[in-house]
């Protein structure tokens, strides 16, 4: 009980650091990405293409800039012009850019087939080490040890930049009042590519290590887009902080709905477990746990 | 047709038959609709014709649902599941095929009431959010052992042959002519519905949600 307990709290972790990609483009845009699950995938894939030649921490740090790339790329060709329209449509935009992703992803993968010399059996040099600790009486698994402690440091990183950096504080700025902060000189353009940017370097730390913690890459890495919308809703769409403790509610969430609820209503119950949770939250507080509170009829 | 406005009534602006023009033209375009397989036998174009209709029918949903009352769903795919196993089930318990499909619709509007539930406090992000969890769990829903009575699990639930008296509409172009027939109904009755006072009220909701409720 107690190991699945933590077992929650850290992969809750990894949820944690899929959310915050989506908070940091909110607060900057007021657009959910869609397309993050496919590119959490990317990097998943990408990882293990590359990680037979390169050692894995190379391998990974090699597919940073290229996801961050891609999310720039998807910035200034699909999302900034369309800044303005109404944002069901940039997000139905972005659905369409998942599909895109989606779709050059397993056409490499089908082209891959054909070449001479192609891996059938994917080989992936763990980047987590395999095994477990044992801590008093408590039996870590350090795989989830290690992804839980990654998306620390990713969090940590990110205080740091939000609290300390010039450019971090005037993105908090931009979220906070926008005219103010353009008045004050801050370059809008200059903080959604930031936002962007690190978007793209939090799919990519979060496809990876899912795939890490669900034994390795495959189309379900792309789930690690859905699983992080419940905690964004419990923590509040723009509230980092709020990821955090939202990524651990739904871990736990979805550990105890499998212990205690897969016998009674079928395998897998524990998966969309943390989606009810979220609709029974939004129910009775509609702006999540943490979020701001707008006073609006609805 | 000429150019300006020349109705007196606004019966005669909302009418979807202005011109003589448009009665040549519905003419010709049902025509074409309807007959163009008879001219060109060929199954699989039929067969991709029936599905540009059918995923036609269900955009068409999907537009009275956003596009007139701007509330956004993204269950739609898990609505047209739950559906099309009610009319399934309801065919097989011996309603009649035609019947069971409008009859399978007003059962899933029932749970659609129920899933649209948070609507009433949610709007935009929230409202997509909440109802993509619902596709998901559907879809999750759909999948379990304990769903397998309905859905027929790992294999493939048995359909009625759609039938109407001696006629086997079940095949090629019987088959055509019956979902076509069903959408050009739908259609009409959505472009109806979009220029009654109901349709009016629900561009009014889209517009400014708390102006459309004005009712005394």
């Amino acid at each position: 009980m107690i190991d699945l307990v933590i077992d929650g709290i850290l992969r809750g972790g990894v949820y944690a650091t899929a959310a915050v990609g989506y908070v940091i483009l909110y607060r900057s845009i007021k657009v959910i990405n869609l397309a993050y699950g496919a590119m959490a995938l990317l990097a998943a894939y990408l990882y293990w293409m590359l990680t037979p030649q390169l050692h894995p921490l190379l391998g990974f740090l090699a597919i940073l800039p290229v996801v961050a790339l891609l999310a720039v790329v998807a910035d200034k060709a699909v999302v900034r012009p369309m800044l303005g329209e109404p944002v069901i449509q940039i997000i139905a935009a972005t659905i369409g850019l998942g599909y895109l992703i989606k779709g050059a992803l397993l056409l490499v993968l089908q082209l891959g087939y054909a070449l001479p010399g192609y891996q059938q059996v994917p080989y992936e040099a763990p980047l987590l080490p395999r095994g477990f600790v044992e801590l008093g009486a408590l039996r870590l698994d350090l795989n989830f040890l290690g992804a839980f402690l990654v998306s620390i440091a990713a969090f940590l990183l990110l205080w740091v930049f939000y609290k300390k950096t010039s450019l971090g504080i005037a993105m908090r700025a931009m979220s906070n009042d926008r005219p103010s902060a353009v008045a004050f000189g801050v370059r809008p353009a200059e903080a959604i590519t930031t936002s962007w940017i690190l978007a793209g370097l939090l799919a990519a730390i979060s496809g990876v290590l899912y795939a890490s913690i669900f034994g390795g890459p495959s189309g379900s890495v792309e789930y690690i887009g859905v699983k992080a919308l419940p905690v964004i809703i419990l923590g509040g769409l723009d509230s980092v902080g709020g990821a955090l403790v939202g990524g651990v509610i739904v871990g736990l969430a979805e550990v105890l709905g499998k212990l205690f609820l897969d016998p009674y209503l079928g395998g897998g119950f524990g998966e969309v477990f943390p989606l009810l949770v979220m609709v029974a939250v939004l129910l009775v507080r509609p702006y999540g746990l943490f979020g701001t509170e707008r006073i609006e009829r609805v | 047709m000429p150019a300006g406005v020349f109705f007196e009534k606004y019966e005669k602006v909302l009418a979807f038959v202005k011109w003589p023009l448009h009665k040549v033209a519905l003419l010709v375009g049902l025509s074409l609709a309807f007959l163009w397989p008879l001219v060109f036998p060929n199954d699989y174009l039929l067969r991709v014709a029936i599905w540009v209709i059918v995923w036609s029918l269900a955009a068409a949903g999907f537009n009275l649902l956003f596009g007139l009352t701007g509330q956004i769903s993204l269950a739609q795919g898990a609505f047209m599941a739950l559906g099309a196993f009610t009319s399934i089930h309801l065919a097989t318990a011996g309603l009649h095929p035609l019947l069971a499909i409008p009859a399978a619709g007003v059962l899933v509007s029932g749970i659609g009431l129920v899933f649209g539930l948070p609507s009433l406090r949610l709007k935009e992000l929230y409202l997509l959010i909440s109802t993509l969890a619902a596709q998901f769990f559907f879809d999750w829903f759909l999948r379990t052992e304990q769903m397998a009575w309905f859905t027929g699990g790992a294999y493939a639930k048995y359909v009625p042959p759609l039938n109407l008296g001696p006629l086997d509409l079940s095949y090629g172009y019987p088959l055509y002519v019956t979902v076509a027939v069903i959408a050009t109904v739908h259609f009409l009755a959505l472009a109806n519905l979009s220029r009654s006072y109901i349709g009016r009220a629900l561009k009014a909701v889209r517009e400014r949600h708390s102006g459309g409720d004005n009712r005394s």
